[in-house]
């Protein structure tokens, strides 16, 4: 049975006379890393609020269908149980910060001190991820007194720090420039090393070729596609829909178009260096 | 990375100097009796040695030029506002002795002490709590509050509306120097500053608000609800057996002046 399992899902946010999730079913198993894409507005963020309990437990409104996480309800799911098991980094940077510590290192803490770890692991976890997210430089400033892309490194680490089993991160790289990027990459890159499940809504889409196995891409609340990644990402129906697809992959259709496929169409850059390079021998 | 930085979190909350090591509880347990000891006692005497108390502590913990700045403040108004009034309430008082004439204004010695009195607990009691507050991190205060069974939720709304204070603050700020750059005048007297900042209160408790809701669920992802067991990264000093006596001699100072006050006021004094 799938890890998390969506049927039939609708959803209205309070107050608002359009549904935000419409009539959705999907499903994530254990271990896999899953992209999710689609336009602004298309109900990505909606539905990593479902899957982590927000929805219904925060945010009110209406709710239909089922969804179930490790066959259990959400409805029935207690928060508390649910933040320990799956990580959850916003897309805003602004409201991540607590707001009540005066360091870096004390900020990434939190997670664990709610957690109950003992400080010496504390401690230990807290200086590893500070280094992988390469925000050493920055565990005694003032977590108020950041900018936007450090604060959005900052909410990542703590809750990578809370080592969760199943992470869902809401464009993690919205406020970052592209070294920054690269970094959080790099980390997602180690997270998907590590076995966790992981739920990743990103516009980078060369970035999403190159870590998912499984893509869903979203569209008025729904899923639109979904799928192996190499299978959603060179469709052709795709490039009439407004995601878009990887660059090498428009490539590698426009070749078909041409009357001179590729073997396949790639996704990578280095799957199309291959296979350019296989087809010149 | 600082690593040194990182394990200090090893150790105990520390500071480096005797008076802000001291458990935020005790110390504010010390000036507290000590405040209201002078208070209660309403002496002139009391209400500078406890000035001169929270002076040398000002100076111990090197704040004094901060402080010394804000008593003023407090201070000479206070001073020279009760003795005009008590000089002018009891000028005809029976026993009066003539000290001064002030531009012809003839001050007499009871109406003195009696506003010297007023004046000095008030400025005593200031002094102390002064000296606390300059010295003690909100957050050390609200975790030693915790360590006696307040909850974290608590702890936590008290530190994060402190917080969305300097927060909003800060956005007040920033819309005030927005309004100076499409040339809204903000400097002046008070009536154009008035002008310029009531229409900010709008968007300003608005982004607090929206920022609230927000808030909540990103503590919620950090497992802010979790049950059954929290530890701290911060750890407080165990209270060391002096500061126990520090705060009992502060209880006993209390607790002389309320026997003080009561034998007086029965006449037994
Ligand atoms: N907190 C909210 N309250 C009301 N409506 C919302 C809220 N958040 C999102 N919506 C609406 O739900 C729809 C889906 O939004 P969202 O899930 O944020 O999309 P995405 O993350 O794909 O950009 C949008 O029409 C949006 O206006
Ligand atoms: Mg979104």
């Amino acid at each position: 049975m799938a890890f998390i399992e969506l049927k039939n899902v609708s959803y209205k946010y309070p107050y608002t006379k359009d549904f935000a999730l419409h009539d959705l079913s999907c499903s994530f198993e254990k271990g896999k890393f899953y992209g999710i894409i689609g336009e602004n507005g298309g109900g990505k963020t909606t539905l990593c609020n479902l899957i982590r309990g927000l929805i219904p437990h925060f945010y009110l409104g209406k709710l239909t269908g089922e969804c179930l996480i490790e066959g259990k309800d959400i409805r029935e799911w207690d928060t508390a149980e649910l933040s320990s098991k799956i990580g959850y980094v916003f897309q805003n940077p602004f409201t991540q910060i607590s707001g009540i510590k005066s360091t870096v290192f004390e900020e990434v803490a939190i997670g664990l001190e709610n957690l109950g770890v003992p400080k010496d692991e504390m401690i230990e976890r807290v200086i590893d991820v500070c280094n992988q997210l390469d925000i050493g430089h920055l565990i005694k400033n003032n977590p108020n007194e950041l900018s936007g892309g450090q604060r959005q490194r900052v909410a990542f680490a703590s809750i990578i720090a809370m080592d969760t089993d199943t992470l869902v991160i809401d464009e993690p790289t919205s406020q970052l420039d592209p070294e920054g990027t690269e970094n959080v990459f790099k980390i997602i890159n180690t997270l998907k090393h590590s076995n966790k499940t992981i739920i990743l809504v990103e516009h980078k889409i060369d970035l999403i070729a190159e870590f998912c196995d499984e893509i869903l891409v979203m569209e008025n609340g729904t899923v639109a596609f979904s799928g192996p990644a190499h299978e959603v990402l060179t469709k052709r129906e795709l490039l009439e829909h407004k995601a878009s697809i990887p660059e090498v992959a428009r490539f590698g259709l426009a070749m078909e178009d041409a009357g001179k496929p590729l073997e396949r169409v790639p996704v990578t850059l280095d799957e199309a260096y291959k296979l350019i390079k296989e087809r010149g021998r | 990375m600082d690593r040194e930085f990182a394990y200090s979190y090893n150790d105990y909350v520390k500071y480096g100097n005797g008076y802000k090591d001291m458990n935020p509880i005790s110390k504010l347990t010390i000036s507290v009796c000590l405040g209201i000891a002078s208070c209660i006692v309403h002496r002139w005497q009391f209400g500078v040695a406890l000035c001169i108390i929270g002076t040398l502590a000002a100076i111990y913990t090197r704040i004094f030029k901060k402080y010394i700045k804000s008593l003023l403040v407090i201070a000479v108004p206070l001073l020279l506002l009760t003795s005009c009034i008590r000089q002018l309430q009891y000028a005809h008082l029976e026993g009066n002795q003539p000290i001064f004439k002030i531009l012809g204004w003839q001050w007499y010695d009871q109406p003195f002490i009696a506003s010297m009195d007023i004046a000095w607990y008030i400025i005593g009691f200031s002094s102390v709590l002064l000296v606390y507050f300059m010295n003690t991190e909100m957050k050390d205060l609200m975790l030693a509050l915790e360590n006696r069974g307040v909850t974290h939720v608590a702890s936590y709304i008290m530190l994060s509306s402190i917080q969305s204070i300097i927060d909003m603050k800060k956005s007040a700020d920033t819309i005030l120097e927005s309004q100076k750059a499409r040339g809204i005048e903000t400097d002046g007297n008070i009536i154009v500053r008035m002008k310029a900042f009531f229409p900010t209160l709008g968007p300003i408790l608005l982004s607090a608000m929206s920022g609230t809701e927000e808030k909540a669920i990103a503590m919620d992802a950090r497992a802010f609800s979790h049950e059954g067991g929290h530890t701290y990264l911060r750890v407080l000093r165990p209270i060391p057996w002096w500061e126990y006596i520090l705060d009992a001699i502060a209880i006993l100072v209390l607790v002389g002046s309320i026997v003080y006050q009561v034998m007086k006021t029965v006449g037994a004094l």
